[in-house]
């Protein structure tokens, strides 16, 4: 628990860092689909759906989309 | 909608016409035209309708199907899902996404294997069901369809906030799940950042086959119950979501997720069972002796944090996901995945990935448990919690269609293995493949429009 709360803290931390980032004009490559985090929902979702009912621990990524009696 | 009268009589004399057209032989020509007409009318009147629709708001969404089938003839699914988002005006979004799953097959009852056959109650306690010996315990009546319906709404509150609403509902023979979620996200102002708070509440109803078992309770024969608490049973989960992601560069992104979450309420799986073995006397050393109901701790505290990085890489896209999870049963986890997405022609793109998953065991996992020892507090041998590693490859095959629709097909290969780690194999209990692998073949087709 500790540990979790120091990485989080170190995040944003590094969110102080100025330096990163891009201007709206170099945006070209980052507006791609394949370069969006959570778009591929379905995929996702049926990813989770089986991680989550052959395994002890489940989502992580966001908010799992209902429960059912799997684990 | 409602239909005006007008409408309503067009529609009735051209079913009326058509009913005649199909009982009269030969066709009166006049009527055959009236039909065509109406038919027409009626194609046009559907058409202004669902372009209605369309003009509301800028449609968009995916039509996804999984098909899971597990090796040795145990658990296959099927899943057909639907998404559907409405983008309004001011960035507000409506989205939805209903998906159907229909499980078969046998599925592990958590009893050991043995050399002996072995008898079990089936879970509604009115049948019995015999394993061979050397056989993994499997209960092969094992069928369930769940529907689950999700809704949530998103609206900017600023130029750099946004909030979103969700609900979530899924149905099963034996399983109600109803829940709520909220998050809300901020930007920066040169969107190279961005935090996000999320809550959720969940609440299950479990209502088993037979009833609800008594935990720790022994494995009685068919139609010598009862032996159960009751019928039904509750559940609630509440979870936080913190989540952070920086702009690294031009061509990386990377993500970082805070999960918190935590369950009170009925945990117990109620078709486990736990094997009880001779562990003293040396003629029968390692028989199975009798059969116990798992019972599992009913709170649960669960920590996970989750990291993910997109690069551009030779042209291509690396995606890296590392999630660590642990909680208050003792479970600690690793999971690792990598993809690479890159073109292999003008419209055909490929994504070979790879995910490594460890996980060790709750505190209370046993493969099973010996008839001089006491019976412990809280015990399960639900293999799904003890320790073990998976591995799963896989490959998608993308196609780009016009207007940014897109199709896809996943091919993935699901590799469990259980590890017997403390647990040491007595008598009759050696020789036995007493933790089999779960594998299976996964296929996914989805449709982007």
């Amino acid at each position: 628990m500790k540990t979790l709360i120091l990485i989080f803290f170190a995040l944003l931390i590094f969110a102080g860092c100025s330096s990163l980032g891009v201007k709206p004009w170099e945006r070209n490559l980052l507006s791609k689909p394949e370069m969006q985090f959570g778009v591929r929902s379905l995929e996702d979702g049926f990813d989770d759906h089986i991680y989550f009912s052959k395994e002890g621990v489940s989502g992580g990524r966001g908010f799992s989309a209902g429960g059912c009696g799997c684990n | 909608m409602q239909l005006r009268p007008k409408k309503k009589r067009k529609i009735g004399k051209f079913l009326a016409n058509a009913t005649v057209a199909l009982l009269c032989n030969p066709m009166d020509q006049a009527l055959a035209e009236d039909i065509r007409s109406d038919e027409s009318e009626l194609k046009s009147f559907i058409t202004r309708n669902i372009n209605e629709i369309k003009q509301w708001a800028k449609w968009s969404g995916e039509i996804g199907f999984l098909g899971y089938s597990e090796t040795q003839g145990r658990v296959q699914a099927i899943e057909p899902a639907i998404k559907l988002d409405a983008k309004f005006v001011n960035d507000r979004v409506w989205s939805t996404k209903l998906v159907f799953d229909s499980l078969t097959g046998a599925s592990p009852n958590g009893a050991l294997n043995s050399g002996q056959p072995q008898t079990f109650t089936s879970p509604s306690g009115s049948a019995s069901y015999t394993i061979s010996p050397g056989e993994q315990p499997l209960y092969s009546q094992f069928r369930d369809t769940r529907v689950n319906l999700g809704t949530s709404w998103s609206e900017p509150l600023s130029r750099s906030v946004k909030w979103n609403i969700g609900f979530n509902g899924s149905t099963e023979y034996d399983y109600l799940s109803l829940g709520l979620n909220t998050a809300l996200t901020k930007e920066s102002e040169d969107k190279n950042q961005s935090w996000t708070v999320g809550l959720s509440y969940t609440t299950d109803t479990v209502r088993p086959v037979g009833g609800v078992p008594t935990p720790l309770a022994a494995m009685v024969a068919p139609h010598l119950g009862p032996l159960r608490s009751g019928s039904v049973e509750q559940k609630d989960t509440y979870d936080i979501l913190l989540g952070y992601s920086q702009v690294m560069s031009r061509s990386w992104i990377m993500q970082g997720n805070i999960s918190l979450g935590y369950s009170q309420g009925y945990m117990n799986d109620p078709y486990k069972f736990v094997t009880i073995f001779e562990d003293s006397n040396l003629a029968t050393l390692g028989d199975p002796v009798s059969y116990i109901h798992e019972k599992r701790p009913d709170k649960r505290f669960k920590r996970s944090l989750y990291l993910a990085s997109k690069k551009f890489i030779q042209s291509g896209i690396l995606n890296v996901g590392y999630r660590y999870s642990n909680d208050d049963w003792g479970i600690q986890a690793h999971t690792v995945d990598f993809s690479y997405n890159f073109a292999v022609s003008g419209k055909w793109r490929i994504e070979p990935g790879l995910r490594y998953y460890n996980q060790s065991a709750v505190d209370f996992y046993s493969l099973a448990i010996g008839n001089s020892q006491a019976t412990p507090v809280t015990i399960t041998s639900d293999y799904r919690l003890g320790d073990l590693t998976a591995l799963t490859p896989g490959l998608k095959i993308i196609n780009k269609l016009k207007d940014e629709k897109e199709i896809a097909l996943i091919l993935r290969y699901y590799m469990q293995h259980g590890d017997l780690s403390s647990f040491n194999p007595v008598g009759s209990m050696q020789g036995q493949n007493l933790i089999p692998d779960t594998n299976a073949y996964i296929l996914q087709v989805h449709y982007i429009f």
